[in-house]
């Protein structure tokens, strides 16, 4: 070691990291040397500073900031979030809307609690903290091991910095809204929640007097890592019997009719729970399904759970079960799964996705056709038997059905959920509302286009099975595989493929086309004769690859415009054969100044490459076009 | 004497102990740290070593006879180090008029109770509290992970990043510079 420790192995040692020499030679060193110990000092002096610095800076628990405002502000100056409160430590904040605010939390003792916390932009007027200590009041009361416990309820500051809290009993689990996410529900779990929310339901309806929670919906239930059901967010829950008049409270959709006029009664929670097991069962907020020609009837479940379903959103609360008790003696009673059990449920015939979405996602599958067309060409010249009874598809992999010309659709009147506290809008934007699967399925889907579209035949199978695993009624990913599997040569796939594609979209525009397509390949499976190459070529198909090949001629323009500019911008005519297997032939310039031209000579280079899509029979020619160059 | 209080504390450790509080976890993660602040008082290593492994055995002695309310880590060891050390260091001015370590040794004086040397102490902390809030994003993730409590290796923090552990370093030795000037109470 030398004489003294250099500055970076000071501050290596003193911030624990490798310093480079063995640690007892290191602190040899420093108990005789008192400069180096001075040195080593000074750099502890400052890791200390950096210790309370940190303290000081609290993590705000709302937006994760290092808060450089240390004991003074217990609220975080940049999202407003608290830190502590009447013992209470922040740990997180679970949810926040302009009004309120949802914290994780813990107590002194240690233990996590839900604290809510009202905020005003105004004085909150008496009504509204008689409001507040009433439904404190009311969870006091309740005792079911499925709603959390009140723990306690205060007020903090005063006037416009009023600040009311709850804190409740802390339940792990995640709302079935998130687990829409990315979750499935098939009738058995939908049937269990069902069972488990009106055993809840009982108990508040057996309260005297009974309690509505008036806002039942997916985000308000939580499941818990043992599978329970929790109910949360009494925030609109009354203790009355039968009532008019009340103020609006609840979430649009899930609220019964009368609800919106402020009429409640035991039926009301139970129609929230039918909307809520719907939204399950189809994925789509009940506002889009509960309407007056109710869509949600076409959802593919049982006949016994529709049943069971019909008679909760029943829009006559005198049709519905009269309270929990009767709705869960009924689910009993019906035994849902004797039989049949439906493992996914979708809404049927309707499209699966609203058209808008399809507009939007028309836009990024029309702008793949230019690379449709190249690889068109490089398909064709596989040329086998199979490729040609491809249902016009060129090659070419179609958007969804109805994308293009729809673009100047109407977009879904946006709806605002009146939900309290929603930190979990459902709005009702239907064109912004993208389901998360449904945007993985088309992305794997668009990748199987995009494979297709490269040759890669195998990866597009991958990527449209994916589509598929994510949504099996997914009918263009199965017209996908129809088309990859055709490519390679696998009519007995790509005809089942074809053929769910049909199923599930019988009303297409190409539906007609593709059982035909169909139809050949189980002939040919069959032993019949083989679908047969195309006879000849299309003066269309001839104009396609001409159009699209157009490019490489202006590339010789542009490159010879030093020496051709003059001629550059006049017409060009050339003439060429097709031969058999789609190369050209025989190209020659026809217009009498280019003849003898490096631009001419370019122009007849670039045809001699070009490639069209195979055939049997006679060469094809003379083809004569005339190229405007500019 | 560090190798006696040393050797106590071990023999304390290997003691059965009724309650199932990991001590030697709460020592691996901590002990770094409270050496740290017994140096930044003016204390030799051997000293920090020493008082480190005193104040440890005193919070585990009092901590099985059920003395204590509450544990709340690190602070009530570095508390109770800083004690000892205090004690330590007047002792050591009594006997040679200087103090043991190093005389031109400021330290942040946290435990001081002149109302001016806290006032100063404050003005350094805000100080030091700006100059953190003017770094970099990441400057001052690396900063609120390297020093969290639990304290993350640099390697954690890395991980957690998604940077090298060569830049985590490389950030943290940009931060200190700049928190340097401010905690030294330099312009």
């Amino acid at each position: 070691m030398s004489e003294h420790l250099s500055e970076e192995q000071i501050r290596d040692f003193v911030i624990g990291a490798e310093v480079g020499v063995p640690i007892e030679q290191l602190r040899a060193h420093l108990a005789t040397c008192r400069e180096c110990s001075a040195r080593m000092q000074a750099e502890a002096q400052l890791e200390h500073a950096l210790w309370e610095v940190r303290q000081a800076a609290a993590v705000c628990p709302g937006c994760q900031r290092l808060s450089i405002d240390g004991s003074a502000e217990q609220r975080c100056d940049h999202c407003g979030a608290v830190r502590s409160v009447r013992g209470f430590a922040i740990e997180s904040v679970l949810t926040q809307t302009s009004h309120s605010r949802v914290y994780r939390a813990r107590t002194a003792d240690g233990v996590a609690v839900v604290l809510k916390e009202l905020v005003f932009a105004q004085v909150p007027s008496l009504t509204v903290l008689e409001a507040f200590e009433r439904e404190a009041k009311l969870l006091r009361q309740l005792d079911h091991p499925q709603i959390p416990r009140l723990i306690s309820h205060f007020q903090e500051g005063e006037g416009v910095h009023t600040r009311l809290y709850l804190a409740q009993e802390y339940v792990a689990g995640q709302s079935l809204q998130a687990l829409l996410d990315d979750h499935r529900f098939d009738e058995q779990e939908v049937t269990e929640i069902a069972r488990q929310v009106l055993a809840i339901l009982a108990y508040l309806q057996s309260l005297s007097p009974p309690v509505f929670h008036r806002d039942i919906k997916p985000a308000n239930l939580l499941r818990q890592p043992d599978g329970k059901i929790a109910l949360v967010d009494f925030g609109s829950a009354r203790e009355l019997g039968a009532t008019q008049g009340a103020t609006l409270v609840g979430t649009i959709g899930y609220m019964p009719p009368e609800q919106l006029v402020g009429t409640i009664d035991k039926t009301t929670d139970l129609y929230a729970l039918g909307a809520t097991l719907i939204h399950l069962l189809t994925r789509r907020p009940p506002w889009q399904l509960l309407t007056a020609e109710p869509q949600w009837r076409r959802v593919e479940c049982s006949r016994r759970l529709r049943s069971f379903l019909e008679r909760l959103v029943a829009h006559n609360p005198g049709d519905r079960f009269a309270d929990a008790e009767a709705t869960m003696t009924a689910l009993s009673a019906t035994d849902l799964f004797s039989g049949d059990v439906r493992p996914v449920s979708f809404v049927k015939a309707a499209p699966r996705w609203p058209k808008l979405k399809w507009a939007v996602l028309g836009l990024a599958a029309a702008a793949m056709v230019p690379l449709a067309w190249q690889t068109a060409r490089m398909v064709s010249d596989a040329g086998t038997a199979v490729e040609a009874a491809l249902p016009e598809t060129d090659g070419l992999v179609r958007p969804p059905s109805g994308v293009i010309g729809i673009a100047d659709q109407k977009r879904a009147p946006d709806e605002d959920s009146a939900q309290e506290g929603a930190a979990d809008d459902d709005t009702g934007d239907e064109a912004l509302a993208f389901d998360p699967l449904d945007v993985a399925a088309f992305e794997a889907y668009q990748a199987g286009n995009v494979a297709i579209l490269q040759g890669r035949f195998e990866d597009s199978i991958r990527e449209f099975k994916r589509a598929l695993d994510i949504d099996p009624r997914f009918a263009d990913a199965h017209r996908g595989l129809g088309i990859a599997y055709a490519k390679l040569i696998n009519p007995k796939q790509a005809a089942r493929h074809y053929e769910m594609y049909v199923k599930l979209r019988g009303d297409a525009v190409d539906a007609d086309r593709v059982r035909q397509i169909v139809t050949n390949y189980r002939e040919a499976n069959q032993g019949r004769p083989p679908m047969v190459a195309r006879s000849a070529l299309s003066k269309s198909e001839i104009l396609k690859i001409v159009v699209l090949s157009r490019d490489d001629l202006k590339k010789c323009r542009t490159e010879q415009s030093g020496r051709d500019q003059a001629q550059a911008r006049d017409e060009i005519k050339v003439q060429w054969w097709i031969r058999s297997d789609g190369t050209t032939r025989d190209v020659s310039i026809l217009t009498d100044e280019f003849k003898d031209t490096a631009l001419g000579a370019c122009v007849r280079d670039a045809i001699s490459g070009w490639r069209f899509p195979s055939f049997e029979g006679e060469d094809i020619g003379p083809i004569r076009f005339p190229f405007v160059l500019d | 004497m560090a190798s006696e209080a040393r050797g106590a504390l071990l023999r304390l450790l290997e003691r059965p102990a009724t309650d199932a509080f990991d001590w030697d976890a709460a020592i691996r993660c901590h002990h770094r740290r409270l050496c740290v602040s017994l140096l930044a008082l003016g204390l030799t290593i051997d000293q920090a070593e020493d008082v480190a492994h005193q104040a440890w055995l005193r919070i585990i002695e009092r901590q099985r006879a059920g003395l204590l309310r509450e544990l709340r880590l690190p602070g009530l060891v570095i508390v109770q180090a800083r004690f000892l050390a205090l004690n330590l260091l007047r002792r050591g001015r009594r006997d040679t008029a200087l103090p043991e370590g190093p005389g031109d040794s400021q330290p942040l004086a946290v435990d001081d109770v002149d109302p001016e040397n806290r006032l100063i102490s404050r003005e350094r902390l805000d100080s030091a509290l700006r100059v953190l809030a003017g770094c970099s994003e990441s400057a001052r993730a690396v900063f609120q992970l390297v020093y969290s409590d639990p304290p993350l290796g640099h390697a954690e923090v890395a991980q957690r990043l998604g940077l090298s552990v060569q830049r985590v370093r490389q950030i943290l030795c940009e931060v200190r510079a700049k928190m340097r000037s401010a905690v030294e109470g330099s312009p």
